[in-house]
């Protein structure tokens, strides 16, 4: 009997143990992929990237006094403000950009390798225009560097300008493995993207118009190979049931009491010719919100209440937030100021005041305003140029209705100065400065040493110097 | 040392054994003569050669001649506990003797047992909590039980003598094994907005009076040869068996009525409104209670919100069992009801379940038992809010009432949500509409097989299943459409998620015995195999399109999302035991693991265990000496034991998981966490000290233990810079050190024929010190977070500090001294130019949550029939973040908020360097007097945004429970015995903690994040009733 036991023991044993190996698997989760297919991760990167764009652009709008706080929120009096989720989120798209571009190197699938080079630069200057000197070059390598060195945001700039030059080159090239797919921004086609990485280029250039390596030949070639029409826009269409993130966000608020998207009054009072010299009201407003019950437009004054008498807000039909709104990354309209501003500062005063004019009107354009209406505005723009000049202060104006709810118009009025008519500190402002940055977030300062000492909001970025 | 509750009686008989080889026979029998049938009467200490006696008691078998002790187990009530010896016999009824079921169902005496064991009887333990973690709340020392809210089925937590594990998702509860085989007790959180839910701890899945007896495994070296589900712990369950001979019908009945323990109170002085006007803003509504003064308005009225929103909680609960055991076939079936309604309105729990308990005896040699327990669960769930949704749930809400509005006015003529503001929602309206509808079906079974195959060997075997899936069904209605409808949520939506877990266990045993004249050796060899799986899918639906018809098919957009997980273990094992005349145990354990989780070069590895029992008492030398002094019995313990913990499934390498579906494209992203591929297994060291010690005729003993526990090699997911592309990095990356007493005393003050009184203290206290965490990585930080309006409250694990630290805003200190990471409690004050405090925004550490010691007291007083018992327990210290408080503060509906039409002279130092001398005024807007604006004022500036105001002491004196019972012995032709219980449970007698009952802790029982109290349910006080008969 013991035998028999004995001999039971060891045959299950023995069953068990040779077995067991195959038995206890290889430990890969089957819900996930090891690896991930180059045309789901560039959806994904393109996708996050017009939500951080529409996260980033929910608290910058209220600096560029876009939008104001319907309850005199500390952010919008420029209250300690870190940005965690916006900073977590610009890594975790910058990190699968990186890796898109490594896995598409390796395959040398060239068009998936220049896609996730512009889309990690675009990423990378909305974050380094956050918070100045970042992670960048020993970022995105997982376990071997977990705590990256930070870049100073001149060496980013460096970078960016690089990747975004090696971008153009890669989509010269053809795709060797895949084919190019899974881009819901371009539908595909690579050259719209090279013509996208140009833009981003002459975008990224600007910026560093007060600093030494400001050159505006660059800025003026690149804007050659830029986009030609808004038909090359690089913006995120939305369809089905994809909701533009601003359609929800003010579906929130008409549907559920949430509170947003209230219209700044210095908005709505520049656009209505109150703060502007020699300009007539503005009939991109018509497209941007509606007109009070009693007729008219007002907005809130960043910092203070609502007005009692009535005030306008973001609307499920106005632009830019309908159901199917684009997220604008970058559009003609924008390229066409950038080479205005250069050829100006380059001293092609006719080039200028005709890349301003066309930047004007292809916005309107864009915005689907009334012709006659546009027209009467246009009129009294170029009547204006063409007696007082064309000047930086008149395109720096027509940036920030074109960057109208887009992280670059907080970075555009920095560079600025905060140089518009009627431009004051929000009422009850905690600080007696306009904010120049974003704090390093919380878990950075703890879980890397190399994060840089925290400095006040109001000290300009590096650019701005 | 089990002297809280008398288990089933196992006693133990010297005997004379004077021949070589030869039968054993005698007569069971109890005090009154009578005989006992159905004992169980075991050579030695072993379970090997086991007789019982027939129903005169008689029992007749062959032992071994080396066999000195016969162990006799009677499986009936208290009164038969003596049993009277028939001249050769040496009646010896110690404590210490009891026969307990120890780690893979070995019995061994407790005598042998190198570790302490702890033992209860659930029948002892009156009270009618549903789930078996709330009942024996306050009897286990060096078991922390922590509830998390007192909704129907709301989970509770068990952790025993520490946390040990520093990973935020790690298990740090103990394994729960039933009749043999690991059964699960997870707590599942919702998924998305799910998660603001308060789901169960799967055991209240089992219908307690089902079960028999408890054993508490508190160390390693008890639970080592469980392997790594049990590196902390574990608590064996023993269901009931129809043991006593014969047909017998049990019924219960229970009721129970639950209140909310203990209410914060709050300001009715001031109205609703802002700046002391009756509206916030230019809005034609209020928001805050920072309105008029009441006394200036007329008419003014007050409701106690937070009472007016709770209701009475009842719950019945009724069981029928039917046992029978004839000859060489035993059979126990039982079937019961458990309803309860809770003290939220509209949450509610109603649970079936079916047991059978059969076992058959082929021959004498080979038995077979088979055991299922099915249960059918349903509940409705109320969102109590989640982090990120704090504003979903129907406390938060409830904090947001001022006190001059009347919650109770929850609907308009129309039907729809009557709220006082738009940006708050009436909380009972939320929970009348708003629920999550959760089934669960559970089977748990198993075949158990023992075969004696020679006269010293067996073998044993033991399958089973535990299967249940777990449906929950969220409905979040939509705007009916109606004018000026303020709805729960715009558009509405609904989540199905289901839950698929399965378990499969196998376990086979050789044990063998080799008996000598002055000892024994009994040595186990054996093998275990887990495979468990869990599956999960979820479906939302979002915006409905025809309002009140909830069907995702009628929701704009949809998305799904599944899970899978799959974690398999093998295990060798073997253990020996050696006995030396009866006075000295040893055991050796050994046990080889193979894990699924672990990268393959290091999925293998053992752990050993040592332990060793010295009864002192019963050596010859000392024997007399003892006796002398009043020592009957003096035992030492001493052990020594190692365990493994892998990791959770699926932790080694990086992956990209699904993000989004965007038109016609996939998305997949990177998976936020990356493992090492080298990960090793956790270990546990740990090493136990104790003693037991009785006195004068066992009036008096005492039991005391020691552990030091270190863990290290601690499997963790760090925090990572977000730079480097994820967010967590798993790897062995840490080192916990807990260290403890437990000590019980036992006194007997009157013991006599009719009147009864023992009295049980219990005391224990652990500390643990974190004390290595990954490289150069300070803390880590839980998951979960408290809502602050000054940035949150959250929970991080430090090196150098005890496991839970709590860590929030603070007011910022003059010239603070470095005092590590708090602040600096003796420094000054910074105050601001406007005389005011400044908030310190660098989060600093407020409290730890854990407890500094727990002190338990257990009277039973008996009298004839009638017995009254109440536990008293007492907690000293653990810090909690009062969630509540923190919302008044900031409504101003808080007390603090009185004085907003004073003045104060805020001690403290500018930040020149000179004491202040500014005295400010703390309410809103213009200071009448002095024409100064203070703005939003210092309750709303300052106040509400500093973490530290709203940390308070935890302690408590609580009285567990209470209860009263009557046991009548009827001379009915049917009725055997009737007991009637009444009783209370969970009142609080003292706590400076000025929220709700502080040990409901919002983040559920399956979080580690404990700490937080306020946007959870609260828990419940509860008064009971029980009856129980005994049919013929």
């Amino acid at each position: 009997m013991i035998r028999k036991g004995i001999c039971l023991l060891g045959l299950g044993s023995l069953l068990a143990f040779t077995a067991c190996n195959d038995w206890l698997g290889d430990n890969r989760n089957p819900g996930m992929l090891s690896e991930a297919p180059e045309d789901a991760l560039l959806t994904a990167i393109i996708e996050q990237t017009a939500n951080n764009h529409y996260n980033v652009a929910l608290t910058t709008s209220l600096y560029v006094q876009h939008l104001a706080s319907p309850n005199t929120n500390e952010t919008d009096r420029y209250g300690r403000v870190t940005l965690n989720d916006c900073w977590s989120s610009l890594y975790g798209c910058m990190a699968n950009a990186s890796d898109l571009y490594r896995v598409a190197l390796r395959n040398r699938d060239n068009h998936y390798a220049g896609a996730a080079l512009v889309m990690l630069s675009y990423n990378a200057l909305m974050t380094t225009d956050l918070w100045g000197d970042i992670p960048f070059t020993e970022a995105f390598d997982g376990a071997d560097i977990i705590e990256p060195h930070y870049d100073t945001q001149e060496a980013v700039y460096d970078t960016i300008v690089k990747n975004i030059d090696r971008a153009i080159e890669l989509f010269g090239l053809a795709n060797s493995h895949k084919v190019f797919d899974g881009d819901i921004l371009y539908n595909n086609q690579p050259q719209q993207w090279k013509r996208f990485a140009y833009s981003l280029k002459a975008r990224t250039l600007m910026h560093l118009s007060r600093t030494a390596s400001f050159d505006a030949e660059k800025i003026l070639n690149a804007v050659d190979s830029a986009f030609t029409s808004i038909d090359g826009n690089a913006e995120l269409h939305y369809s089905g049931n994809k909701n533009n993130p601003w359609y929800t966000l003010v579906y929130g608020m008409v549907k559920g009491g949430v509170l947003n998207g209230y219209l700044s009054a210095q908005l709505i009072e520049s656009m209505k010719g109150n703060l502007q010299n020699g300009l007539p009201f503005d009939p991109r407003l018509t497209m941007m919100t509606d007109t009070l019950p009693g007729g008219g437009y007002a907005g809130t004054i960043n910092g203070s209440a609502p007005p009692q008498t009535g005030f306008c807000t973001l609307t499920l039909h106005s632009w830019p937030s309908t159901s199917t709104a684009p997220i604008l990354l970058l559009t003609y309209p924008e390229i066409k100021l950038i080479e205005a501003e250069a050829s100006l500062l380059n001293g092609e005063l006719t080039r200028a005041k005709d890349a301003f004019v066309t930047a004007i009107r292809s916005h309107m354009e864009m915005l689907d305003v009334d012709s006659n209406e546009a027209n009467t505005y246009l009129q009294a723009v170029i009547q204006r140029i063409d007696e007082t000049s064309l000047t930086i202060n008149d395109i720096a104006y027509q940036k920030w209705l074109i960057l109208y709810l887009q992280p670059e118009a907080w970075t555009e009025l920095r560079r600025n100065k905060y140089a518009l008519p009627g431009m004051t500190l929000p009422a009850n402002c905690l600080t007696d400065r306009f904010i120049q940055r974003i704090l390093y977030p919380d878990t950075e300062i703890a879980l890397n040493s190399n994060c840089p000492k925290s400095s006040s909001q109001t000290d300009p970025l590096w650019w701005h110097q | 040392m089990k002297p809280i509750f008398l288990i089933v009686g196992y006693f133990l008989l010297l005997i004379n054994a004077s021949a070589q080889t030869k039968p054993i026979s005698g007569y069971v029998k109890n005090m009154d003569g009578k005989p006992i049938a159905g004992c169980h009467i075991n050579p030695c200490n072993l379970n090997i050669a086991s007789t019982q006696s027939n129903t005169e008691g008689y029992f007749i078998f062959e032992v071994p001649d080396t066999i000195t002790y016969l162990t006799f187990r009677a499986e009936s009530h208290a009164e038969t506990q003596k049993i009277n010896s028939s001249g050769r016999y040496k009646l010896n009824t110690l404590n210490i003797d009891e026969v307990v079921v120890s780690a893979l169902q070995i019995p061994m005496q407790k005598r042998a047992a190198g570790y302490s064991i702890q033992c209860l009887s659930v029948d002892e333990i009156k009270n009618e909590s549903a789930n078996l973690l709330q009942k024996i709340n306050g009897t286990i020392p060096g078991a922390y039980i922590q509830n998390s809210g007192g909704a129907p089925g709301q989970s509770v937590r068990m952790v025993l003598r520490g946390n040990k594990s520093l990973d935020p998702l790690a298990e740090n509860q103990p394994a729960f094994v039933l009749n043999g085989m690991p059964i699960d007790n997870s707590t599942l959180a919702g998924f998305g907005s799910g998660e603001s839910f308060a789901f169960s701890n799967r055991l209240i899945d089992l219908n307690i009076n089902d079960l028999s007896d408890i054993t508490v495994l508190k160390g390693a070296s008890a639970s080592s040869l469980y392997g790594m589900q049990a590196a902390n712990g574990a608590v064996l369950i023993k269901t009931k068996q129809a043991k006593e001979p014969g047909f017998h019908i049990q019924l219960n009945s229970g009721v129970t009525i639950d209140k909310v323990t203990q209410f914060p109170e709050q300001q009715m002085k001031y109205m609703a409104g802002w700046y002391g006007k009756p509206k916030y803003l230019t809005n034609d509504f209020p928001f805050h209670a920072f309105g008029p003064l009441a006394d200036t308005i007329s008419g003014a009225t007050f409701y106690n919100n937070l009472k007016n929103f709770f209701q009475e909680g009842v719950g019945f609960h009724q069981n029928l069992i039917l046992s029978s055991h004839q000859d060489r076939a035993e059979c126990l079936l039982s079937i019961s009801n458990l309803n309860q309604n809770g003290v939220i309105p509209t949450t509610s729990m109603d649970r079936n379940t079916v047991m059978v308990q059969a076992g058959y005896e082929f021959t004498p040699k080979f038995r077979i038992e088979f055991f299922n327990h099915f249960s059918h669960l349903q509940g409705t769930l109320v969102p109590q809010g989640n982090e990120s949704e704090i504003t979903s749930g129907a406390m938060a809400q409830l904090y947001y009432y001022p006190t001059s509005i009347d919650v109770r006015d929850d609907k308009k003529n129309d039907g729809t949500m009557n709220t006082y503001t738009p940006w708050v929602k009436n909380p009972l309206y939320l929970a009348k509409h708003y629920h999550l509808n959760n089934t669960v079906n559970r089977n748990l079974t198993s075949i158990q097989a023992k075969w004696q195959i020679a006269e010293k060997t067996t073998i044993q075997a033991l399958f089973g299943m535990d299967a249940y899936s777990d449906i929950r069904k969220r409905v979040l209605p939509g705007a009916q459409g109606t004018i000026k409808e303020v709805p729960l949520s715009a558009a509405g939506e609904m989540q199905k998620t289901t839950i698929d877990y399965r378990q499969l266990y196998s376990q086979f045993s050789i044990s063998h015995t080799i008996a000598t004249k002055n000892g024994s050796l009994h040595m186990t060899l054996g093998n275990e195999l887990i495979d468990k799986q869990t599956d999960m899918d979820d479906v939302l639906g979002q915006r409905f399109v025809v309002s009140n018809y909830y069907n995702i098919n009628n929701t704009e957009d949809q998305r799904y999302l599944s899970s899978s997980a799959q974690k398999r273990n093998a295990a060798l094992y073997g253990s020996a035991l050696f006995c030396y005349k009866d006075y000295w145990y040893t055991t050796v354990t050994g046990r080889q693991e193979w894990s699924s989780t672990l990268p393959v070069n290091h999925r293998t590895f053992f752990y050993p265990s040592i332990s060793t029992s010295l009864i002192l008492s019963d050596i010859d030398g000392i024997q007399k000496l003892a006796e002398t002094i009043g020592l009957n019995t003096a035992q030492l313990r001493l052990s020594y034991a190692q365990a493994g913990k892998d990791a959770r499934p699926y932790q080694t390498g990086s992956y990209y998981e699904y993000y989004d579906n965007f038109n016609s494209n996939v998305a997949y992203s990177k998976y936020s966490n990356i493992g090492s591929g080298n990960l090793k297994p956790e270990r546990t060291h740990s090493m136990e000290i104790g003693c037991f010690m009785s006195f004068f005729n066992h009036r008096l003993s005492t039991d005391i233990t020691f552990y030091h526990i270190l863990s290290n090699n601690l499997l963790m997911g760090v925090p990572i810079s977000e730079a480097t592309g994820y967010k967590t990095y798993t790897t062995n990356a840490g080192s916990i050190v807990n260290q403890g007493i437990e000590w019980m005393l036992t006194i007997k003050p009157i013991a006599g024929q009719t009147f009864n009184w023992t009295s049980t203290w219990g005391f224990s206290k652990n500390w643990n010190e974190v004390t290595e965490i990954a490289n150069n990585i300070g803390y880590i930080e839980l998951p979960g977070t408290s809502y602050m309006y000054g940035g949150p409250v959250s929970i991080r694990l430090e090196k150098g500090s005890a496991y839970g630290n709590i860590y929030g805003t603070s007011q910022t200190r003059y010239q603070p001294k470095a005092t590590g990471n708090q602040p600096d409690k003796n420094a000054p004050l910074l105050i601001d130019t406007k005389g005011f405090p400044v908030v310190d925004y660098q989060p600093k550490c407020l409290g730890n949550i854990q407890p500094d010691y727990i002190v338990t007291a257990l009277n039973t007083l008996q009298y004839k029939r009638i017995s009254f018992a109440c536990l008293f327990e007492y907690k000293k210290g653990g810090d909690v973040f009062n969630q509540a408080e923190a919302f008044f503060a900031a409504q101003g509906t808080s007390m603090a908020t009185l004085d907003r039409d004073q003045t104060r002279l805020f001690s403290g130092v500018t930040a020149a360097g000179d004491a202040n001398t500014q005295e400010v005024w703390l309410g809103q807007g213009i200071q009448p007097s002095t024409g100064v604006d203070y703005g939003d004022g210092y309750y709303r500036n300052v106040y509400r945004k500093v973490a530290e105001n709203f940390i308070e002491d935890a302690s408590w004196v609580k009285l567990r429970d209470a209860h009263l019972s009557f046991a009548s012995s009827f001379r009915s032709k049917y009725i055997r015995k009737l007991t009637f219980t009444a009783g209370i449970t969970n009142l609080i007698v003292w706590t400076p903690f000025k929220g709700f009952d502080p040990e409901a802790s919002q983040m559920g029982a399956g979080s580690n994040t404990q700490g937080f109290q306020g946007r959870g349910n609260p828990s419940v006080s509860s008064f009971y009733m029980g009856l129980n008969i005994e049919l013929k």
